[in-house]
C-alpha cells in the first residue's frame, strides 16, 4: 500500500534526507548541494531562529534571491515552527520596510556578497552565517505544527495601494505539491526548474517537489531570467526535465531565445500559469519541443492552483486554451447566470486569509450553502462543453503583465504622492507582439518642469519594478464620465500607438 | 563615436519620449530608477549588439552591468577592446 503523502512541508525534506541523503537536491550554477547537507543547514537555522526566541507561528522575512541558502533558510524556518514571508530583494526599500512591518517580522534574513546574515529584529543584533552553522543540528526538536497553520505568506499588489498579505497553510501547499508531484511523475531522475522568486506562488513546485520526490531543483540564475537566449540554452545545457513559468518567458524563448534552434530529449512536461498563453504561440512553442507534454494551470495566489488543462498534441492555435477542469483536491462553481460567471474555487489549497485584514478576508469568501467556503477570484470565466472552463477578463481593474498580478488602483495611489501630481489615472491596453502594457497618465501643476525620469524615478522608489508604468503621459484634463469619474475607456484611446 | 550619447539617445526615444537629454544624467539608476524593467533591458541589449557588433555573455549579463548610462558605456567599451586584441 502506499504512504499517505505528508501535509508538513518540512516533513519532505526530512523525509527526502533519510531515503536519499545522497542525491543532489539544488543544483546552482556549478555548485550541488545534497538532501542531507540541506536539512542539516536549515536544521542549523532551526536551533538557531529557535534559541533566540523564534515561536510557532512567528514570521521570518527572506529578503534574498531564489539561491541554495534560501532554500535552507526557508525550510529552517518551516522546521522552527515558523512562517516564512519573501521579499524579493529590489523591492524599493520603502515596500521592503512597509511588508517587514505589516508582518511583523521576528527576524530578517539578507544576503551582501553571496553571504546570508539574520538580524534578531526583537534583540536588534545580526547573526553571522558561520555562527549560524556552528550550532549541533542533532539536538534539534521541532515544535507541534498542524497542517491549518500558516506556513508563508505572500504579498501581492493591493488595490487601494498597500500590498495584501496571503497567508497559506501547510495543508493548501502541499495540496498542490503532491498533486502535481503524483500527476505529472515527478521522481528522483527529474531536474525540475521554475524561474520564478520564492515570492511568487509559482516557486511552490519546484522548491517542494524537490524534496517531495528527491528531485533536483536546478536554480534558474535570476540575471538570466528575462534573457530569452541564456533561458533556452540553460533549458539544453541542464537537461532540464520539467519547467513551470509564465507563458510570457516561454514565448520570449520561442520569439527571441532561438528555442526551435535547439533540442530538448531531456524536457517531458512544461507547466504554465500566471496570465493567458496567445494560442497562436502556443502552438509554434509546442512545434519547437515535440517531446513535452504541456499543461495550462489556473489559480490566483489565493488558491494556488485549482484548475489545470494538458494542451493537446498538434494544438492548432485557432482558439483560446481552456483552464480546464478542478484539480481533485479543488471545487470550482460559476457565481452568473446561464453558462457565464465569476469563478469561485473551494477545497483544500485555500488559503488562510488576508494577512491581519479580517475585513478583506471576510470580503474574499463566499459561503455556498452545504459546500463550504469558496474564494470569489474575480475572474470571468465561460463553460466549454469540451475543455472545461475558459478564461474571458477580470471582474475589476486587476490587470496581469508578464504574469505579474497588479492593480492599477495601486500604481494610481503611487502616482498621486508625487507632489507635482494633481491626478492620476493608469490603464492597460494589449498589444499584439508583447501583451498587456500600462499607461499612466498625469495631470501636473501648470508651470512645474517634471519630466518622464522625474515621474519614474517617484514611482520606483514605491513599487517594486514589475508594477512600473510602461510610460506617462501628461494631460491638462483627465477625461471624466457623466458622474465625474475618470472615464477609463477615453483614456485608453489616448493611449500612443507604437 | 560616443557610446553615452548613442545609448542615452537610444532610451530617451524609447522609454522617455519628450524628455530632454539633460533629464537622464550618466549615473541616473536605470532600474533603481525605474527607468527601464526587463523587457526594455531586453530592447537595450539588442540595440547595443548590434549597434556595436558585440554579443553578450550569459556571466556578463546582469542588471548591474546595465545599471547606469556610465556603466553601460564602461561594459560596451571592455567588450570592444576585447574585439581588438
Amino acid at each position: 500500500m502506499l504512504e499517505p503523502d505528508p501535509v508538513l512541508l518540512h516533513q519532505y525534506l526530512i523525509d527526502a534526507a533519510n531515503r536519499c541523503g545522497q542525491a543532489v537536491a539544488i543544483a546552482e550554477d556549478e555548485k550541488v548541494t545534497s538532501f542531507e547537507l540541506l536539512l542539516e543547514n536549515a536544521a542549523s537555522i532551526a536551533v538557531a531562529l529557535g534559541k533566540r526566541g523564534l515561536g510557532k507561528g512567528d514570521r521570518v522575512a527572506l529578503i534574498l534571491s531564489k539561491t541554495t541558502d534560501a532554500i535552507a533558510a526557508l525550510f529552517g524556518t518551516l522546521l522552527a515552527g515558523g512562517v516564512y514571508v519573501p521579499v524579493q530583494p529590489h523591492w524599493p526599500a520603502q515596500r521592503v520596510a512597509s511588508t517587514l512591518e505589516d508582518c511583523g517580522a521576528r527576524f530578517v534574513f539578507t544576503e551582501e556578497d553571496s553571504a546570508l546574515s539574520i538580524l534578531d529584529v526583537q534583540a536588534g543584533r545580526s547573526i553571522g552565517w558561520a555562527e549560524v552553522l556552528q550550532h549541533d543540528a542533532g539536538r534539534f526538536r521541532a515544535p507541534a505544527v498542524s497542517p491549518q497553520d500558516t506556513a508563508f505568506i505572500l504579498f501581492t499588489s493591493g488595490s487601494t495601494g498597500q500590498p495584501k498579505g496571503v497567508a497559506i497553510s501547510h495543508r493548501a501547499a502541499a495540496a498542490f505539491v503532491n498533486w502535481s508531484g503524483r500527476e505529472f511523475g515527478i521522481g528522483p531522475e527529474d531536474r525540475i526548474a521554475c524561474p520564478s522568486p520564492l515570492s511568487f506562488d509559482l516557486s511552490t513546485f519546484d522548491v517542494f517537489n524537490m524534496a517531495r520526490s528527491g528531485a533536483t531543483c536546478v536554480i534558474v540564475p535570476e540575471r538570466n531570467v528575462w534573457f530569452p537566449r541564456f533561458l533556452t540554452e540553460f533549458l539544453h545545457e541542464r537537461r532540464i526535465t520539467a519547467w513551470y513559468s509564465v507563458p510570457s518567458i516561454l514565448a520570449g524563448m520561442l520569439n527571441e531565445g532561438g528555442l526551435a534552434r535547439r533540442s530538448y530529449p531531456d524536457l517531458r512536461v512544461i507547466l504554465f500559469a500566471g496570465e493567458v498563453f496567445a494560442p497562436a504561440q502556443l502552438a509554434r512553442f509546442q512545434a519547437a519541443v515535440p517531446n513535452a507534454a504541456l499543461y495550462n494551470l489556473y489559480g490566483p495566489t489565493e488558491t494556488n492552483v485549482v484548475t489545470w488543462y494538458q494542451v493537446p498534441p498538434g494544438f492548432d492555435g485557432s482558439r483560446p486554451v481552456p483552464i480546464g477542469r478542478a484539480c481533485p483536491y479543488a471545487r470550482v462553481e460559476l457565481d452568473g447566470a446561464g453558462d457565464q460567471g465569476e469563478l469561485l474555487a473551494g477545497g483544500e489549497s485555500l488559503m488562510n486569509g488576508y494577512w491581519n485584514r479580517p475585513e478583506e478576508t471576510a470580503a474574499a469568501f463566499a459561503e455556498i450553502d452545504g459546500k463550504g467556503r469558496y474564494y470569489r477570484t474575480g475572474d470571468r470565466v465561460t463553460m466549454n462543453p469540451e475543455g472545461g472552463l475558459v478564461f474571458i477578463g477580470r471582474m475589476d481593474r486587476q490587470v496581469k503583465r508578464r504574469g505579474f498580478r497588479i492593480e492599477l488602483g495601486e500604481i494610481e495611489a503611487a502616482l498621486s504622492r508625487h507632489p507635482a501630481v494633481f491626478e492620476a489615472a493608469a490603464v492597460s491596453t494589449e498589444e499584439p507582439e508583447s501583451g498587456a502594457s500600462i499607461t499612466a497618465f498625469v495631470r501636473i501643476q501648470s508651470g512645474d518642469p517634471v519630466s518622464q525620469a522625474g515621474i519614474k524615478t517617484h514611482c520606483a522608489r514605491i513599487l517594486p519594478p514589475y508594477m512600473l508604468p510602461d510610460r506617462i503621459v501628461f494631460l491638462a484634463a483627465v477625461p471624466k464620465g457623466s458622474r465625474g469619474k475618470t472615464d477609463y475607456a477615453a483614456l485608453r484611446d489616448l493611449v500612443p500607438r507604437k | 563615436m560616443d557610446i553615452k550619447s548613442e545609448v542615452r539617445q537610444y532610451i530617451l526615444d524609447h522609454h522617455l519620449p519628450g524628455d530632454r537629454s539633460e533629464d537622464l544624467a550618466d549615473d541616473v539608476p536605470l532600474f533603481g530608477g525605474g527607468i527601464l524593467d526587463s523587457i526594455g533591458a531586453l530592447g537595450l541589449i539588442t540595440f547595443i549588439e548590434s549597434r556595436y557588433g558585440i554579443e553578450f555573455l550569459p556571466r556578463e549579463l546582469d542588471l548591474r552591468a546595465l545599471a547606469s548610462i556610465e556603466r553601460i558605456a564602461e561594459v560596451v567599451e571592455r567588450k570592444l577592446a576585447d574585439l581588438g586584441d
